[in-house]
């Protein structure tokens, strides 16, 4: 090789070395270019291809009534939404989703022309719309998963569980109140997945997920359901405009039930108007009317102004009050304070109200919880008015004894009677009996809780024995005993005030019974009332029949025993008993039972026999059995109950 | 030697990245039917409130089956 062809491959090699230089030089400015100067922002776009977030939808929290049953639940469904750019030929596409999901065709064209990147098309959708938009497969139209509420027992107990918006979140009743237990928080994950899209990977969540506790609620679903059929009932009957029953323990305060008309769905809230929402027991107020006569009496019992024996006058039905005359329904002379109750007298309660005096029934009212919150735990309460005495005139003084010139919510004459009922306590009535984790570990609990002592138990003792004469054949409300259990009550038929004349109305009423069964031990408190029942508006024919109807059916649910073996709390049907149980055959042992003492013993005197007593009121129980022959020489065992 | 050891190990290390590929795409479809079943779960759980609500079971007792309440003497009190 010649020295000139050697130089030349020397500079060939020299030629190809920089070549490979300078491609070495751009691959690692280029490398240098990507993993330096751009390496972040790159390696975040490649983590984009291959990782993504998952979303846990937090449901919310379950109501269950007070036997475990769900009262509201929340379910996953899906919502239907659109990435507006990515639909083609959208006119053809609203047609066909407008039919799928019976939507109006304008609304859905208006979203798909949308000028956001996404639209919601409609939101928690129905398994039957979600396969008929799938069968249309519309390129950009794509579902979500959304939590949905539900609310199994519809009407039943909707005005105290309330509802829950589209976004889960309290809207009304404890849906709202407690919705910082009901509302969980979601739950996010990283998740890296193949270029299929299909998960791989899950990091821990990055967000915790903080799951939501559920409610157990004092309410009793059936019990709940048989008030709204009665309240339902009486109120379509009485055509008033709307009506409330409440169920309450008076023991404990817990509300078993608290009915309300108008109804609404929960499940479809949006198709009702916001005054049929309203939980009217809690928020709505009136004139308690003749009921207020049973705290008159309590607190004239208390102070010892009277005694029910005592003898008052009624005035034959009218008494003047300055230039204002004060009249009873029927006309009434003498009368005892138990009959003044029993019918309902209201010159006998401004007669028991002077003895007590206008200051101290007033100071009564408040210890009764009148023109006070009870403390319920739910939103909205209204407290009422009671009025200072100072301000009042003569007449409004007298007229404050039969219940005009306050105002009183359904729940605070309910907790009332409660407080007569139980022995002289009032009560703070309450909703939730606990909240519990998902585990169903308790992580609180409400319990029961005496507000203050009103009256002494002597004191209720005796107004429970007079507030039973009302329900007895000659008293205000014989529509509200129960077959086979004691009732002790009151009723009430309150005027409400002409907004426009500012005077009392002669058309517009309120009618309230308001009771407790079984009167010797009570169970249950019931409160009844119905605003403008058209007719007859009286509380003892109109309200009553809904206390006894709900009383009975309440009463056997929860298996208090019967007060008698026979049915001796209904006047009319014991009559009818009677007569066909009593066969006195002459030389034989007569039948007793239903007769009081004074009528054993002077039947036994007659017939020459001797009598022991056991216990106090009506006879229950005799022993020799009826009909058994006569001999001189047998004595007769008696067993008293107290009546109704 | 060494490039049988270096060969087992590249074998071993695509092997087990192999198989994890495969757990974590099992794992994220056992994740995804727990989540189903729960969701059915609910549901279920829905359609039983729905079917046991009073109103429903009162008007297929009285309807289909002809029963009634029973009046207060029909009622026996066991102590």
């Amino acid at each position: 090789m010649r020295i000139k062809d050697k130089k030349w491959v020397r500079i060939r090699i020299y030629i190809t070395g920089i070549c490979f230089f300078l491609v070495f030089c751009l691959i690692f400015l280029r490398a240098y270019q990507l993993q330096i100067l751009k390496g972040s922002q790159l390696s975040s776009l490649a983590k984009k291809g291959y990782t993504g977030e998952l979303t846990l939808i937090s449901q919310r929290g379950t109501i269950f009534d007070r036997n475990s049953k769900e009262l509201a639940l929340s379910i996953e469904v899906d919502s239907l939404y659109c990435y507006p750019e990515k639909v083609r030929n959208k006119k053809t596409a609203a047609t066909r989703l407008a039919r799928a999901l019976d939507l109006d065709k304008r609304d859905v064209l208006k979203k798909l022309h949308s000028s956001r990147s996404f639209a919601w098309i409609k939101r928690k959708v129905t398994p039957e719309e979600i396969n008929s938009v799938k069968e249309l497969n519309i390129t950009g139209v794509d579902f979500s998963k959304e939590s949905r509420r539900y609310y199994p027992c519809m009407e039943t107990g909707a005005h105290v569980i309330g509802f829950a918006s589209q976004d889960n979140k309290g809207l009304e009743g404890i849906e709202l109140q407690y919705n910082r237990y009901l509302e969980g928080q979601e739950a996010r994950f990283n998740r890296i997945h193949d270029a299929l899209g299909r998960p791989l990977i899950f990091d821990g969540p990055r967000i915790e997920k903080q799951d939501p506790f559920n409610l157990i609620l004092t309410l009793d679903k059936d019990i709940s359901y048989t008030a709204q059929k009665a309240l339902r009932e009486a109120v379509r009957k009485s055509r008033a405009r709307s009506g409330v029953c409440i169920v309450m323990r008076p023991q404990t305060g817990e509300i078993l039930a608290m009915a309300v008309v108008p109804e609404f769905n929960p499940n479809i809230f949006w198709q009702y108007q916001p005054y049929e929402w309203r939980n009217r027991a809690i928020t709505d107020c009136f004139e308690p009317g003749s009921t207020q006569k049973t705290f008159l009496l309590a607190g004239a019992l208390e102070e010892g102004v009277i005694s029910p024996e005592t003898v008052l006058n009624c005035e034959n039905g009218e008494y003047a009050i300055g230039s204002f005359i004060i009249h009873d329904s029927r006309s009434f002379g003498m009368l005892k304070v138990s009959e003044i109750i029993k019918f309902s007298s209201n010159i006998g309660a401004i007669k028991i109200g002077q003895r007590l005096g206008a200051e101290r029934f007033n100071y009564y009212l408040k210890r009764f919880g009148f023109g006070e919150q009870t403390g319920i735990d739910f939103p909205g309460e209204r407290k009422g008015i009671l009025r200072p005495i100072r301000n009042m005139s003569l007449v409004g003084k007298n007229t404050l004894y039969f219940g005009q010139g306050i105002s009183v919510s359904p729940l605070q004459l309910a907790m009332a009677f409660g407080a007569i009922a139980n022995g002289g306590h009032l009560m703070r009535p309450y909703i939730v009996k606990s909240i519990v984790d998902q585990r169903g570990e308790a992580i609180r609990n409400f319990y029961p809780f005496n507000i203050r002592d009103v009256i002494s138990p002597e004191t209720a003792e005796k107004v429970r024995g007079i507030l039973e004469g009302v329900v007895r054949k000659d008293g205000t409300a014989p529509k509200a005993a129960i077959k086979k259990y004691s009732v002790a009550g009151k009723t009430g038929t309150a005027q409400k005030v002409d907004p426009i004349k500012k005077t009392y109305s002669n058309k517009k009423f309120v009618a309230i019974f308001g009771g407790f069964t079984p009167s010797d031990s009570p169970a249950l408190v019931i409160l009844v009332a119905l605003d403008e029942p058209k007719g007859i508006p009286y509380g003892g024919i109109v309200a009553a029949p809904v206390f006894s109807d709900v009383g009975n059916w309440t009463l056997n649910h929860l298996n208090v025993a019967p007060s008698f073996q026979q049915d001796l709390s209904h006047p009319i049907e014991r009559k009818e008993k009677i007569e066909v149980l009593r066969p006195d055959f002459p030389g034989s042992i007569p039948n007793l039972i239903g007769l009081g003492v004074r009528d054993v013993l002077k039947k036994a005197k007659q017939l020459g026999l001797g009598v022991v007593i056991k216990g106090s009121g009506m006879v229950v129980k005799q022993v020799p059995e009826p009909g058994t022959p006569l001999k001189k020489d047998r004595s007769l065992t008696v067993t008293f109950q107290p009546p109704a | 030697m060494m490039l049988a050891f270096f060969l087992l190990v590249g074998i071993s290390h695509v092997w087990v990245n192999s198989k994890r590929t495969q757990i974590g795409y099992s794992l994220s479809q056992i994740k995804k039917e727990i989540g189903q079943i729960g969701e059915y779960n609910r549901k279920l759980k829905l359609e039983i409130a729905s079917l046991k609500s009073s109103e429903r079971l009162e008007n297929k007792a009285g309807e289909e089956f002809g029963l009634k309440y029973p009046l207060p003497q029909q009622i026996i009190f066991l102590p």
